[in-house]
């Protein structure tokens, strides 16, 4: 016995395709409204990342070449732990606060770090980055000690970066709309699956 | 013939090796990932990109998983469980990042069709009074593998001679399970009948691929799907990325967020009991709206607040409402769909609109958050903003999913499911 009012193979293909094509485009949508961002509170959180990872084994050539291309390691030297073990990274957790501008293309970045010691978790290291731009793009070219007001969301500071209020609204927009197309896709389901159902008038 | 407590009991056990595995194995890859980093000296980009054939499994579980309401449902959790069995000991043995991956592939074919196997045969085997209250027992230990993976880890296992590869070996455990009891496992009743009516010609030997969709099933087909895609992006999304969240935008250390996964799931997983007692109690529909609700309100909290007191009660309940709802979803991906699709229906909504979930909602997070080049540039606010995608699926359930509470399997047809149903009040 056949399933009644059984689907098509090339419904179901062309079905396919088109959310095939809806996922492309979002794709491509988020690429453009991701595009043009280059924060330096990233570009910090990456080095000071890459620069945990260069005493870890297995993975210290590529953390070393990774942080190089954002600063160079040197600068880290005053934060890196003596003896660690090489299983993990050099830090055991790591939190960047909000840049503040420090004259022309230069930022400072507040960071909160423990070092990661052989025997566990070791003494928390504060301090601020700071980045110079060049083009698009962020460099650690120093390590300062903090200044008034300089601190990571964790001690109360500001976060690194905050969706502004109109995303808010936005999102619960976008919440009703999908809330919209799932009620009308499920009605197109229900009515299709009437029509395709034996006896119906069409 | 209605089945003895005694086999019901039993097969609960049984089964509940197929969810335990799935948190477990699933737990391993997210918390083991820089220990298994350093062995085969891979880098970030590539751990990520090997992501995508793992998890791509899941989806691959669909055809063999579908294959139950052919040859029915003992056979193929039998099979899927020496399956899963022999991946994870071959994924101890992985000598490469590209043979972990592919042994990690095939784990979770069979992990996945394991998964949605044991989930048709509870819905098939109890009886309507116990069945949610067994779905929430069975789902219970989806969390409780993830618990074991965090206290093995809190053990030092990792840092044996074997390191990681010891937290795959242990996946030898159900097939030793198997062996000894699978003689006293029997096909579901539900299954057999259906088999018999094949056999007297009056339905098809083979269930065609797209019979799921066919005019009697779709719209609830349709319905439950796109509930699962809205939960699971910012659900998968949020889970992936909490931990990472944790330690970078909250100052959380490594242990602590360790002791956190461990109270919190540990505590949490009495969602997954409750849920199946509310199901019993308030019926299917208002107790998803309540655990929809909750996990949203929970996860937006949890991703907002910087005090870690209420960030672990937070937790704690967004597992609690996050993962709890799983029986709830799963009896709404089985109960709805008659025996001769019922398989292949849980399949569909499972391994391929959930599916989208595991791949996309860790993606859009990673992307949108991402601290330099993301769009919003933090995870907190991306994972709270993507959980507002839940609320078309709480529509969805308060508006046209239909009421299966007190109803046995049998008194569920196919012209009842295309009726609009009345929203609650």
């Amino acid at each position: 016995m056949a399933v009644q009012g059984e689907v098509r193979r090339a419904t179901f293909v062309k079905v396919i395709v088109i959310v095939l094509v809806v996922i492309a485009g979002l794709g491509l949508l988020i690429h453009a409204v991701n595009a043009g961002h280059h924060r330096p509170e990233g570009a910090a959180e990456r080095w000071l990342a890459a620069v945990g990872d260069t005493g870890r084994k297995g993975v210290d050539r590529q953390a070393r070449q990774q942080a190089e291309r954002i600063g160079p390691v040197a600068i880290a030297a005053p934060i890196l732990p003596t003896t660690h073990d090489p299983h993990h990274s050099e830090f055991a957790d790591l939190e960047v606060g909000k840049s503040r501008p420090s004259g022309t293309d230069i930022v400072r970045v507040p960071f909160r770090l423990h070092e990661q010691l052989a025997s566990g978790a070791g003494p928390l290291k504060q301090g601020t980055l700071v980045l110079h731009r060049s083009g698009s793009t962020w460099h650690v070219i120093a390590l300062d000690a903090r200044r008034p007001g300089e601190k990571v969301r964790s001690e109360g500071g500001p976060p690194a970066t905050r969706a502004p209020l109109a995303l808010w609204i936005g999102a619960v927009c976008l919440g009703i709309v999908l809330a919209l197309i799932a009620h009308f896709i499920t009605r197109y389901a229900e009515l299709s699956a009437q029509r395709a159902a034996p006896g119906s008038a069409t | 013939m209605a089945r003895s407590d005694r086999y019901l009991k039993l097969l609960l056990i049984l089964l509940i090796s197929a969810t335990f595995f799935e948190g477990y194995d699933s737990s391993i890859l997210a918390l083991l990932l820089p220990n298994i980093q350093a062995t085969f000296h891979a880098s970030e980009a590539l751990l990520g990109l090997t992501r995508i054939p793992i998890e791509l499994g899941l989806f691959v579980a669909f055809f063999l998983a579908r294959q139950s309401d052919r040859v029915g449902r003992r056979p193929l959790l039998l099979w899927s469980v020496v399956g899963y069995t022999v991946f994870a000991a071959l994924t101890a043995l992985s000598w490469n990042i590209w043979a972990f991956t592919f042994f990690q592939f095939g784990s979770r074919v069979f992990l996945g069709a394991e998964f949605s196997v044991a989930i048709t045969m509870v819905v098939e085997e109890f009886p309507v009074a116990r069945r949610a209250r067994a779905l929430g027992t069975l789902l219970t230990f989806e969390g409780l593998g993830t618990i074991m993976v965090a206290i093995l880890l809190g053990l030092g296992l990792q840092n044996g001679r074997l390191e990681w590869r010891a937290f795959f070996l242990i996946g030898i455990v159900p097939l030793l399970v198997l062996t000894v009891l699978r003689r006293r496992m029997h096909e579901t009743e539900r299954f057999v009948e259906e088999k018999k009516r094949r056999e007297r010609g009056e339905g098809t030997l083979r269930t065609p691929f797209l019979a799921a969709w066919a005019s009697p099933y779709r719209r609830n087909l349709v319905l439950v799907g796109m509930v699962y895609l809205m939960r699971s992006i910012p659900f998968f999304g949020a889970t992936a990325w909490w931990a990472y969240y944790a330690e970078r935008e909250r100052g959380f250390t490594e242990t602590q967020v360790a002791v956190y996964i461990l109270v919190a799931y540990g505590i949490g997983c009495v969602g997954y009991y409750v849920c199946g007692r509310l199901m019993e109690r308030l019926g299917r529909r208002p107790t998803a709206i309540i655990y929809f609700v909750g996990g949203v309100v929970f996860s937006v909290i949890l991703f907002q607040t910087t005090d870690r007191v209420v960030a672990f009660f937070a937790l704690m309940l967004a597992v609690g409402f996050g993962l709890g709802v799983q029986p709830v979803l799963s009896a709404f991906g089985t109960e709805l769909f008659p025996t001769e699709i019922r398989g292949q229906a849980a399949a569909w909504v499972r391994n391929w609109f959930e599916i989208a979930g595991y791949v996309f909602g860790p993606a859009l997070v990673g992307i949108l958050g991402d601290h330099s080049t993301g769009a919003i540039g933090n995870i907190g606010d991306t994972v709270s903003l993507l959980m507002i995608m839940q609320l078309p699926g709480i529509y969805l359930i308060w508006r046209y999913m239909p009421e299966t509470k007190g109803l046995e399997l049998d008194e569920l047809s196919p012209v009842e499911a295309l009726l609009t149903e009345t929203p609650l009040t």
